[in-house]
């Protein structure tokens, strides 16, 4: 067994991930998000040049004088939005990676568990609520699409419980009846409610960017960064939770615990994005898919990266949404489904799926 | 002594006007409105407040408008804004207004919030009847310092419904079917504008216990309550009158009477909505 | 002479039926013990409850004097590890990262593994001989490399105790008596406790210091391989006729399967 290859086998070099290479993508990631948010910035009204953001961003530096309007448009209509983006696709993306692993669907994405059908309830809802009892910045609509999302996912966890654990199945096959419970509570309420109300809240259901208030930003942010804070702490678990619950608990994992708190951190970065942003299709399953190819599969990486990632293709997505049919402002999520498409057809073809 | 009276004369002559000018408007939800003046570049974000806009005289006034604004045809040439439900907020501030118009049915709630944060003026309509139609018209007017004038427009307006009111009355009840759609149903409930025209018209809507405006009908429905005459719009015409050979037990159907109707003429909350009023009398009494 | 684990009165049901009944025995530290029996005689679930994967409904075990049922789930890990039957992988992992993840009783909620865990890892895998397949992806090696990666993740653990669950159930001949080498090795080499089920009885019976023969969930014979590797056992539990002598080499019980043929049936009959 142990052969004369001693000497060898000795000095072979095990890559393991370090702290050190970790923060040292992530400071890379974050550097190139930051240059995606300020390419962003220079695209939406034709009227306003590259020239003269530049010369705005710099009249904090230089005391330069710069228009009114340039600057309402740049920080208050473009940054927030941007910054939704960032935010919204990112939290889609950590948390459709995570119900990948813990589900052992590569199909998983961030509704799965019928979180979006809740959030549509939620705004459902909120028609029959008066619109000025918002707080936080944030509308009706936003908050009960926030709570509502979170209380399907509750509802679809209670059910799926068999003697205290969780089979990933069942949980899955919880989360499709339960959408379709609740789509079919959405169409009886439909009927009794005036159908122009109906057009928004279709239109919400195709997932799109309008400029938040930088209140609503800070909201939605601290629910995010919480969800995503508890990922990544536990993002080691999942890469051992993806070897089977049984393999799992032998290697002294509290399976059962560590699945709640990821699942409250899913439903959180999930719950924020749909509640400002609508169910927008796509970053939740393609992003982590890419990130994977990049990376590799060790969720250290993998959420950290699809969180980045999955924000710097939200804000290009929708830079091209704001931009392509000017000014008609196409909603966010026909740009992500559309891309999504043929790229799941290319990983398919390529049998990157795993 | 006399200097000093001609010159706080000519202060009071002119700071009053401008105070007369400088007024706060209620809108319909209730939010406070204040202008020192009237507005003189105004965009609108439904295709409903265009055609009164213009229907006032105020077409030069319109800075902005939707892609959906094409009546008249001036309004076409305006620039645009975007869509209704996402209008381009950049494009409304570059474009300056000094009053942003809005509809509580066909505009996002969101827009008023994020006007208001870079502190452009919003005025939101929400018209439920067709005097709240009426009333709009005549505020547009009041804001744009054109009270007088929209007045006058109004009550000829006004006087245009009475009249077919009168016509109707004596005359017995109609059944009326409209259908707003075809796949899946929809007809028109009580609290929409179409319901209550049918009412003045001297028309009986069969679908007039229904719970919401714009509800779901079934065939079964239909049948039961066999109206007598069938409007909807040109769009969707064809699949109505292709009822013929299976549902002939429906008086409309066997009769003929199945009429087309220009949608935007009933269903937008504008000045044409009385245009929309004498059509659907005259397809009900056969004109 | 320690005792690895104490089971009595045990009883234990997924649902309505026994799956195990009235079960006890001791492993003591340092031996190989084999668990047969057919097919549904309570081998895997045993095996689960020695690994705590199910509790229970009646009974006690006790690991080192501890009550299992108590025990933290890090220190368990750190003492007991188990090699299941089967191991299906959803991603890709190379084998390296694979071992790695055998370290996490040790890693206390830590998220990167240090020199030392590394360390580990390297040494088991040169154990193991999987040294050269580090960057390999797990899903692309053969079934007997991969049975040595997940037992090189088993031994990262740093137990005292191995479980293994059929772990030559899917290799040829080759692999299965070089899995039975390793255990071997770990066994005298290392003095890891090793518990083992399987289906080859003659394998087993070559290697393990005790048997347990299961039947119907319950302990049908325990003992040295002698014992419990008799005609009269085999044929009650297994139902069918067998020819059981001494094996040439080993001097143990070398058992061999006697076809049911009516033409040898009269010699079966004239030989015994």
């Amino acid at each position: 067994m142990v052969n004369s290859q001693d000497k060898v086998a000795k000095t072979t070099s095990i890559q393991t991930l370090t702290l050190r290479r970790w923060l040292s993508s992530a400071s890379l990631l974050v550097i190139l998000s930051l240059i995606t948010v300020f390419l962003s910035m220079l695209f939406g009204s034709d009227a306003l040049r590259p020239r003269e953001i530049i010369s705005a961003f710099l009249a904090r530096v230089t005391g330069n004088d710069v228009s009114e309007v340039t600057r309402t448009i740049l920080f208050q209509i473009r940054l927030p939005r941007i910054l939704l983006a960032a935010i919204a696709g990112g939290s889609l993306a950590a948390a459709g990676g995570m119900f990948q692993a813990i589900l052992k669907n590569p199909l998983a994405d961030a509704y799965i568990l019928g979180i979006s059908s809740g959030a549509a309830l939620g705004v459902v809802l909120s028609l029959f609520v008066p619109v000025n009892l918002g707080i936080y910045g944030l509308t009706p609509a936003s908050i009960m699409a926030f709570t509502g999302a979170l209380i399907t996912l509750y509802i679809v966890y209670k059910i799926s419980i068999v003697g205290g654990k969780i089979p990933p199945h069942t949980i899955l096959l919880s989360g499709v009846m339960i959408n379709a419970i609740i789509f079919a509570v959405i169409l009886f309420l439909t009927s009794v409610v005036n159908s122009s109300h109906l057009y928004r809240v279709f239109f919400w259901l195709l997932g799109y960017l309008s400029s938040p208030n930088y209140t609503a930003l800070a909201t939605i942010s601290i629910f995010s960064f919480t969800g995503m804070a508890i990922l990544l702490r536990h993002s080691r678990s999942l890469n051992i939770l993806t070897l089977g619950d049984d393999a799992a608990e032998t290697l002294g994992l509290d399976v059962e615990s560590v699945k709640r708190k990821v699942f409250i951190a899913g439903a959180l970065l999930v719950a924020s994005a749909v509640a400002i942003c609508g169910p927008i299709g796509f970053v939740g399953i393609m992003v982590p898919h890419a990130v994977r190819l990049l990376v590799g599969y060790d969720y250290r990486l993998v959420l950290p990266v699809s969180f980045i990632g999955g924000g710097i293709f939200l804000m290009l997505a929708d830079t091209f949404a704001r931009t392509a049919a000017s000014p008609v402002e196409i909603p966010v999520g026909i740009i992500t489904s559309l891309s999504g498409g043929p790229f799941f057809l290319y990983l398919l073809r390529k049998k990157r799926i795993v | 002594m006399r200097t000093r009276l001609i010159i706080s004369c000519l202060i009071v002559l002119i700071i009053v006007p401008s105070s007369l000018f400088a007024k706060t408007f209620t809108d319909d939800i209730g939010r406070k409105v204040e202008l020192s003046k009237p507005p003189e570049r105004i965009i609108s974000l439904a295709p409903s407040i265009t055609e009164t806009l213009f229907y006032l005289g105020l077409g030069d006034r319109v800075a902005g408008v939707t892609d959906f604004c094409d009546y008249p045809e001036e309004a076409r040439k305006k620039p645009s804004i975007g869509w209704i439900i996402s209008p381009n907020v950049e494009k409304i501030i570059l474009l300056n207004p000094d009053l942003v118009f809005v509809t509580a049915e066909g505009n996002s709630p969101d827009i008023v919030e994020t006007l208001e944060r870079v502190h452009i003026k919003v005025y939101v309509f929400n018209p439920h009847r067709i005097e709240d139609i009426m009333q709009a018209i005549v505020s547009i007017g009041e804001i744009a310092g054109q009270g007088e004038r929209a007045r006058e427009q109004v009550s000829s307006l006004t006087r245009r419904i009475e009249a077919v009111k009168t016509k109707a009355e004596g005359s017995q009840r109609v059944r009326v079917l409209y259908l707003v759609s075809m796949e899946p149903m929809i007809s028109v409930g009580p609290g929409s504008f179409i319901h209550d025209m049918i009412g003045i018209s001297g028309g009986e809507n069969v679908a007039n216990r229904a719970a919401a405006r714009y509800p779901r009908i079934e065939m079964e429905e239909i049948v039961h309550r066999d109206p007598e005459v069938i409007i909807a719009p040109s769009e969707i015409i064809d699949s109505v009158r292709s009822w013929k050979g299976r549902w002939s037990g429906i008086s409309a159907v066997k009769n003929d009477r199945i009429y087309p109707i220009d949608m935007d003429i009933v269903s937008r909350p504008g000045p044409r909505i009385v245009e929309g009023l004498e059509r659907i009398y005259g397809e009900i009494h056969g004109q | 002479m320690k005792s690895a684990y104490q089971l009595s009165g045990v009883y234990f049901r997924y649902g309505d039926a026994w799956v195990l009944q009235d079960i006890a025995f001791d492993v003591t530290e340092g031996e190989m013990l084999g668990i047969i029996g057919p097919n549904g005689s309570g081998k895997s679930s045993l095996l689960k409850l020695l690994s705590r994967l199910n509790t229970p409904q009646q009974g006690d075990i006790s690991l080192r004097a501890v009550d299992l049922a108590l025990m933290d789930q890090a220190d368990l890990a750190k003492t007991a590890a188990m090699v299941p039957q089967e191991s299906t992988f959803f991603f890709p992992y190379t084998v390296a990262e694979v071992v790695l993840m055998g370290r996490t009783p040790h890693l206390r909620g830590r998220l990167f593994e240090g020199r030392h865990d590394i360390e580990v890892v390297r040494e088991v895998m040169h154990w193991m001989d999987i040294a050269g397949l580090g960057e390999r992806p797990v899903t692309e090696i053969s079934g007997g490399e991969r049975q040595r990666v997940v037992i090189a993740r088993a031994l990262a653990q740093e137990p005292d105790i191995l479980i293994l669950d059929e772990p030559t159930a899917s290799l040829d001949i080759a692999h299965q008596v070089e899995i039975y080498h390793i255990l071997t090795r770990l066994n005298e080499e290392r003095g890891l406790t090793i518990i083992l089920s399987s289906h080859d009885l003659n394998l087993a019976a070559h290697y393990c210091h005790r048997m347990i023969l299961m039947n119907q969930g319950r302990i049908y014979a325990a003992g040295t391989p002698s014992e419990v590797i008799t005609e009269e056992n085999i044929r009650e539990v297994y139902g069918c006729p067998v020819l059981v002598d001494a094996h040439p080499v080993s001097g143990g019980p070398r058992l061999t399967l006697l076809p049911v043929h009516r033409q040898i049936m009269p010699e079966i009959h004239k030989v015994s």
